[in-house]
């Protein structure tokens, strides 16, 4: 369990600095509240002197103040060291996560929910600023405390002491009896809290789906289940957890009951005064709060441990996709070669790619054709590394893709995908992503020419309407078309749509080819279509089935020979011809 | 996109840290649970109570047989050993009790608070499934899950932090002052006059605890809204290179939280230092004018030690109360916002009562009028009519009304004038259950849950293998889910991105046809498919289609063509009706329209 603590190493390092300084005030102020009750002592041994000098008590309680406030000020101390070093690397372990975050791939964010990731970047964050701050803190005053006050007793009462301190084995005894299983509760807990949410906002997503079939029952039962489990596992940390705290009070109970019983024999036996009497049972007071920390630290500890496990999980987590040593800088462009290319998922047990042979001269334009799951989509992945090729089969202008720098490489790419994800800014910026200090001229070209430009005018703000929820919520085609304006922005040497027309009309698709091929005049493009009409103009056309590359040719060439494309061809010709013959009749 | 919590967490910096409202709705849940909570309530008073009894335990073992105060009964050494004995296992008896007790208490109390968390759960889960549309497109899921979620948690930690405490705290300070004071009024006089320095600070320090609290939340949610963001588009993010800036904007995020934080860090290493000062100030006063009334045998030295005791145990609850502030701010706003979603109904009106077990799908559209924003009109007055087992083709530019229909026959929001009635009964004299059990509707994006292509399939209905294999056949469905790894029990993920666009279309077809109704609405997809599957989807439609009542939103020249009847919509009226032949040869506006967006490629595609 401590193991994933190691993260933690560097940063405590770095912190020392303040550590240091938060121990010696905490230490500080554990020596003062120790001497208080010496001085409390001194007091009632006055007071039942008889006859006392108020101005002789007074003496000492000035002292006793001055000494509280000096305490005062140490806890102030230790307070602003200790925490403020935990609240830093906090923030600093919260940066490092994101900053890794950023690095990893679509093999990672596969396998991980959104809400999972919130949960270690906020919950578990916080977990981990407990154990380094309070926790710690906790763990050093009672060690502090209970050290302090066992040398003191020791060497005042040394045969009392012995009979009062019994009972503290017992509690470590309990302590290593459930601190394992409260651990394994604890994360239980947090199991069931995030398949809680899992099941609400899957309800809700398909809400119109549940009420169209009439599943609400089902859907609630779904989600009782998820609900009284979540109940079950709290209950049964309760069982533990409820009984822990008592049982330490209980302890700390005991240890008072011996001191009445054998304190109270010695005071008779005249082997104590009344002021020790009080002192001793000042400190036994004391030694309550390091047992109840006890409690505490090991329930933080627990947690910051699961927190941390969570938080290593991604931490540990290697992009799969990195720079080779080998790799050199410098951007890249020129022709695109593939040779051989053979891809199998790192999950899959058959390829899905077969022997790709492709010759992509710099400045032509490829189109690729072919059902569904293909392997359209992957082989266009595996150009800008965004899915992991062996090595030796994909070159760009002369360089094994590889070799180029991660940064370099996918600077040469700009993507489309089939599904577009746009952030909750302004149009404007979105259509500017790539290029933050973009002028607005720039940005209103980009949008001329996928013709997000056209709608402009029902949207509210005009380019600073906002995207999202607390904006306008485009179509399936407006985003799309805003899509292309950020990829038209980047002006790479290769600019990939990956069916990223779908959701567009006709008519509109061909004014942006149009306008594409100008733009985009001199060089490369890959667009994956399933219409013909989108294909035509390429240099060259790709025929993909199952994984190979079935055919291939311009469309003149591949229209004439049987195959897939031409099959395509009539099929979308067949019924041209067809709505032809009809506006003809008339 | 992305669940943004942050508008909901700005709304809570308005609210203060006490709602009596919220805290009678809160309260209201325990009323199932009377018996529990009186249970804990008493092992609260006990325990209580024995630690009260304590001191004064220890006071009286002191005053009587340890320190005998002089003008004290003289007791012999034996009945002194005795008396102290006798008062040991007394206080030994205390202690178990207060550990039976504390615990009985703090279990009842987790079983009270996790009994009402899952009842709060299950009425919001209630109450959202049965909302509209509507209701849905005004919210964001991401915050309505973190209504069911963490807010709800938070009203958990109200009852186990805050009202507790209040309560214990409360008890215990109230019963010290009055032992105090049965024990000797003018010790306790003294007691009392210390205590305004930590009145002041703590009236001080709460509304500053607060305003730091609210900081701090606001720019912890502006960081998550950002880490949710960023990872939803991570894809992108990288592609574009933009990793840098999301750094740097993140960075800048983290510091103001950071910030933030250490803000409220220096307000609390502050409070606590100063109450624990202030105790001994007390302290302080109270030992030296103790000394003074002990010389002149007013008070016992028993007496002196209790005091030490007991003023010790009063300043325990203060130095907590910027938690429970804190804890009572967050529960408060959290119970705010979890009613308020309770008393949101968007649900369609559910009063009719006609349930036929069969019906012959005859629909009728008569002067159908509705908006959905106030002044934009969607739907005109629009009417026309369907016959049972005709297959009716709505088509339409954007914004024509299309998917509207096909919301209003359902009931998925509910007209505004004229009527829509199956046969020949106006479609809110049928009970809502039966309703959609005779008109079911296929999305274009289809939903599909984390559950197996069974499930999916079956949505918990007692469906057999064979009704779904055979339903796979018809729809043409057999062919992919055969080939997936574990067929019928292959898991299907989040969002279902393990089958393709098409497949999912697939699907939802055999869903339709196990689950039979007599009218069909089909919002044809618009993503691209490829043909083959696409061929299989235009068999698999005609086969569902057959002997059912069908709207049919097109898209697709050949569903069109191969429909009885065509209407054409434009905004919100009917402009033209009949079969493509029909409208073809009039030459108008489907005429047009058919040239402009069919004639070129949307045969077998988009």
């Amino acid at each position: 369990m401590l193991k994933e603590y190691a993260t933690l190493k560097p940063y405590i390092r770095k912190y020392a600095f303040l550590y240091i300084p938060g121990i010696i005030c905490l230490a500080l102020t554990n020596g003062g509240v120790i001497y208080i009750p010496q001085l409390m002592k001194r007091a009632i041994d006055l007071i039942a002197g008889g006859e006392t000098d108020p101005a002789a008590v007074g003496r000492i309680m000035l002292v006793m103040l001055g000494t509280a406030f000096g305490i005062a000020l140490s806890r102030l101390g230790w307070r602003r060291f200790i925490i403020g070093a935990s609240r830093r690397i906090e923030a600093g372990l919260r940066g490092r996560l994101y900053d890794h975050l950023v690095t990893l791939d679509r093999s990672f964010y596969s396998t991980m929910k959104t809400g999972d990731i919130m949960a270690r970047a906020t919950n578990d964050m916080h977990a981990v600023r407990m154990a380094t701050g309070m926790t710690l803190i906790a763990f050093l005053d009672g060690l502090f405390m209970t050290l302090f006050i066992l040398i003191i007793l020791f060497r005042n009462y040394p045969h009392l002491t012995w009979i009062l301190i019994t009972p503290l084995p017992l509690v470590t005894v309990m302590i290593l009896f459930f601190g394992p299983r409260m651990g394994k509760r604890f994360k239980q807990v947090q199991a069931g809290y995030s398949h809680i949410s899992d099941r609400v906002q899957e309800s809700l997503t398909g809400l119109r789906l549940i009420q169209t079939y009439r599943r609400e029952d089902y859907a609630r039962a779904r989600f009782g289940e998820a609900n009284e489990n979540y109940r079950t596992v709290n209950m049964s940390l309760v069982k533990i957890w409820g009984f822990f705290h008592p049982f330490i009070m209980f302890f700390s109970g005991i240890i008072t009951f011996l001191l009445i019983y054998f304190g109270g024999r010695a005071v008779l036996e005249g082997s104590l005064t009344a002021g020790d009497f009080v002192a001793l049972m000042s400190y036994m007071g004391m030694l309550i709060w390091p047992m109840m920390g006890v409690g505490m630290v090991v329930n933080w500890i627990q947690r910051g441990a699961v927190a941390l496990e969570r938080i290593n999980a991604i931490l540990d987590r290697e992009p799969d996709i990195g720079d080779d040593p080998r790799s050199e800088p410098g951007p890249v462009s020129g022709d695109l070669v593939i040779r051989n290319l053979t891809y199998t998922y790192p999950d899959g047990d058959r390829p899905v790619l077969k022997e790709i042979n492709i010759e992509l001269k710099k400045g032509m334009t490829l189109g690729i054709l072919g059902p569904t799951g293909c392997g359209k989509t992957t082989l266009i992945k595996l150009l800008p590394r965004l899915l992991e090729s062996e090595e030796g089969n994909i070159f760009l202008g002369g360089r094994e893709i590889h070799r180029i720098r991660l940064e370099d490489l996918r600077g040469a790419f700009s993507l489309v995908p089939q599904s577009t994800f746009l952030f909750s800014e302004s149009i404007g910026a979105n259509i500017a992503f790539g290029r933050p200090d973009a002028s607005r001229a720039e940005v209103e070209e980009a949008a001329r020419i996928s013709t997000i430009d056209r709608d402009l005018d029902s949207f509210p703000d005009g380019y600073d309407t906002l995207v999202g929820e607390k904006g306008v919520t485009l179509s399936g085609g407006q985003k799309q078309r805003t899509a292309l304006s950020r990829a038209l922005m980047l002006d790479r040497e290769i600019m990939i749509l990956d069916d990223s027309l779908s959701a567009v009309d006709t008519g509109t698709e061909e004014f942006i080819l149009n306008h594409l091929d100008v733009q985009r005049r001199g060089k490369t493009n890959i667009i994956i279509s399933h219409r013909y009409t989108t294909l035509q103009k390429a240099d060259l056309i790709i025929v993909m089935e199952e994984g190979r590359i079935v055919d291939r040719g311009t469309h003149e060439e591949l229209k004439e020979r049987p195959g897939f494309y031409r099959e395509i061809y009539d099929l979308q010709r067949l019924e041209e011809a067809e709505s032809g013959e009809v506006s003809h009749e008339l | 996109m992305s669940s943004k919590p942050l508008l909901d967490e700005l709304r809570e910096e308005e609210k203060g840290a006490f709602n009596p409202r919220v805290l009678r709705r809160i309260l209201a849940y325990l009323k199932p649970y009377k018996g529990v909570v009186a249970l804990g309530l008493f092992g609260l008073i006990i325990s209580t109570a024995a630690t009260l009894l304590s001191p004064v335990i220890i006071q009286r073992t002191v005053d009587r047989y340890i320190l005998i105060p002089e003008g004290g009964k003289a007791l012999d050494q034996a009945a002194r050993l005795a008396g102290i004995a006798r008062n040991s296992w007394f206080y030994l008896a205390l202690l178990v009790l207060s550990l039976l007790f504390t615990f009985f208490q703090v279990y009842l109390t987790a079983l009270t608070s996790q009994n009402v968390m899952r009842d709060m759960r299950r009425d919001l889960f209630d109450r959202l499934i049965g909302q509209s549309m509507k209701f849905l497109g005004g919210t964001p899921v991401g915050s309505l899950v973190s209504r069911l979620t963490s807010d709800v948690e938070k009203i958990n930690d109200f009852f186990t932090s805050v009202a507790l405490a209040v309560l214990k705290d409360a008890a215990l300070m109230a019963g010290i002052l009055i032992t105090l004071f049965i024990m000797n009024a003018r010790l306790a006089l003294i007691v009392v006059v210390t205590l305004p320095p930590v009145i002041v600070l703590t009236l001080f320090i709460r509304n500053r605890v607060r305003d730091v609290y609210r900081a701090y939340q606001h720019h912890t949610s502006r960081v998550n809204a950002y880490i949710s963001e960023s990872v939803g588009g991570m894809d992108v993010v990288q592609l574009f290179n933009r990793a840098e800036g999301f750094r740097e904007g993140f960075g800048e995020r983290n510091g103001e939280l950071f910030k933030a934080s250490m803000d409220e860090m220096r307000l609390y290493s502050l409070f606590r230092p100063l109450v624990s000062f202030f105790t001994s100030l007390s302290l302080g006063c109270l030992i030296y004018f103790g000394t003074g009334l002990h010389n002149s045998g007013l008070v016992t030295l028993g007496v002196l030690i209790a005091f030490i005791n007991l003023v010790e145990q009063f300043y325990q609850p203060i130095r907590d109360i910027t938690e429970l502030i804190t804890v009572m701010q967050s529960a408060m706003a959290g119970g705010e916002r979890v009613f308020a979603l309770m008393d949101r109904d968007e649900s369609i009106p559910d009063e009719g009562t006609w349930a036929p077990g069969e019906v012959k799908g005859d629909l009728a559209f008569d002067r159908v009028r509705f908006c959905y924003k106030e002044n934009e009109p969607v739907l005109r007055g629009l009417s026309f009519q369907v016959k049972a087992g005709e297959t009716l083709a709505i088509v339409g530019t954007t914004g024509a009304g299309k998917t509207t229909v096909a919301n209003l026959l359902a009931r998925f929001w509910d007209r505004q004038e004229g009527s829509i009635s199956l046969d020949g009964r106006d479609i809110r004299d049928y009970s809502l259950h039966s309703l959609r059990n005779h008109i079911q509707s296929v999305q274009q994006d289809v939903t599909l849950f984390a559950g197996t292509v069974r499930e999916n399939i079956a949505l918990g209905k007692d469906i057999s293998d064979e009704e779904i294999g055979r339903a796979l056949e018809i729809v043409r469905a057999d062919h992919f889910v055969k080939e997936l790894p574990y067929g019928l029990d292959t898991t299907l993920t989040e969002g279902a991105d393990n089958i393709s666009a098409g497949q999912r279309q697939l699907l939802s077809f055999a869903r339709i046809f196990v689950h039979n109704p007599s009218v069909v609405i089909l919002d044809e997809a618009t993503s691209s498919i490829d043909t083959q599957t696409e061929t299989w989807i235009q068999e698999g439609m005609a086969n569902l289609l057959r002997d059912r009542t069908a709207l049919v939103i097109a898209h697709r020249l050949s569903t069109i063509r191969n429909a009885d009847r065509i209407l054409v919509l434009g905004k919100g009226v009917l402009l033209e009706e009949g079969s493509h032949q029909e409208l073809i040869d009039k030459g108008g506006i489907y005429f047009n329209l058919y040239k402009l967006q069919y004639e070129q490629s949307q045969e077998g595609d988009s």
